[in-house]
């Protein structure tokens, strides 16, 4: 059984009389505020130079690239509007820059067909609680249940920024959470 | 075994219950049809999930044939609203208590876990 079926076994259980493509719904709202406030889609990304061009496309199909969260080249600049890096300088030579980027949805088809098995697993509880936190906090719905929706949704942003602390530490235990101010970098 | 998911089984159903299984039928199947239309706008109010892909236009049914667009889980609900409509016109065979109590049952249903 996939994750994807024991997630949605376990949303049917756990809420009657929701229907399934209610369910899908705000399964797409979690995975969505997952990937853009955890950034728990990474994926890596490479970018061929070419001599004198500085400006490249960052685009994954079906995803929305939220952000760059490492690039093997430092002086990288990503706009996230048009979806370009741009390099520093113009490259004198043709080399392949490594990046690793944050993705978003940018489908409404089931996460189940474009989200990525690795997600499924590192975060199927947060996806779980982020689900009934959101449809138990529906109104006058059979499934309705205020308390145990706020229940669910703060183990939802509990999880959420652990699933955050991971992808700022690559998931090393006991690595530093602080760290200097913008302004003092 | 009926699914209820086409009009003509929600008709087939609703004389069952009302005990209108022979012609001539007390109630016409244009009412009971009615009824069911009437259903289908009362739970886009208080249930806007159910019509989720088709908000617009409303679903509406007329022919026997048309299917019903609700989930297999709520289908029974919807028929208690048919017959309890039904039910709720001043009429010697009618008893209004019982119509109310199908028409609540509707509501619950919709928006309760244990109607």
């Amino acid at each position: 059984m996939s994750a994807y079926a024991r997630l949605l076994d376990n949303l049917r259980i756990a809420l009657p009389g929701a229907l399934d493509g209610t369910i899908q719904q705000e399964l797409f709202n979690t995975v969505d505020e997952l990937c853009r406030t955890a950034n728990a889609h990474r994926a890596p990304f490479a970018i061929t130079t070419v001599v004198g061009q500085s400006i490249y496309p960052v685009v994954v199909s079906g995803f929305v690239t939220l952000t760059v969260m490492y690039a093997s080249d430092p002086g990288i600049v990503f706009d996230r509007d048009d979806g370009t890096a741009t390099l520093a300088s113009p490259p004198e030579d043709v080399r392949t820059i490594a990046l690793e980027l944050s993705l978003g949805p940018d489908t409404l088809e089931l996460p189940a067909d474009w989200l990525p098995d690795t997600v499924w697993e590192r975060q199927y509880q947060a996806l779980l609680h982020g689900v009934l936190g959101r449809m138990m906090g529906q109104i006058a719905k059979p499934y309705s249940d205020r308390i145990t929706g706020a229940y669910h949704a703060r183990r939802f942003r509990n999880l959420m920024a652990m699933a955050r602390h991971d992808a700022n530490t690559g998931g090393a235990p006991g690595a530093q959470r602080w760290r200097y101010p913008r302004h003092g970098r | 075994m009926t699914t209820l998911a086409t009009v003509g089984s929600y008709i087939l159903e609703a004389r069952r219950i009302l005990q209108d299984e022979v012609q001539p039928y007390r109630y016409p199947d244009a009412d009971l049809v009615a009824a069911l239309n009437i259903a289908l706008m009362e739970s886009r109010r208080l249930r806007p999930d159910l019509f989720l892909g088709q908000f617009d236009p409303l679903p509406q049914v007329a022919a026997n044939n048309d299917p019903v667009p609700i989930d297999p889980m709520y289908r029974p609900t919807f028929l208690y609203y048919v017959v309890g409509m039904t039910e709720l016109r001043d009429s010697e065979d009618t008893k209004d208590a019982r119509a109310v109590t199908l028409l609540n049952k509707f509501l619950g249903q919709l928006m309760t876990p244990r109607a």
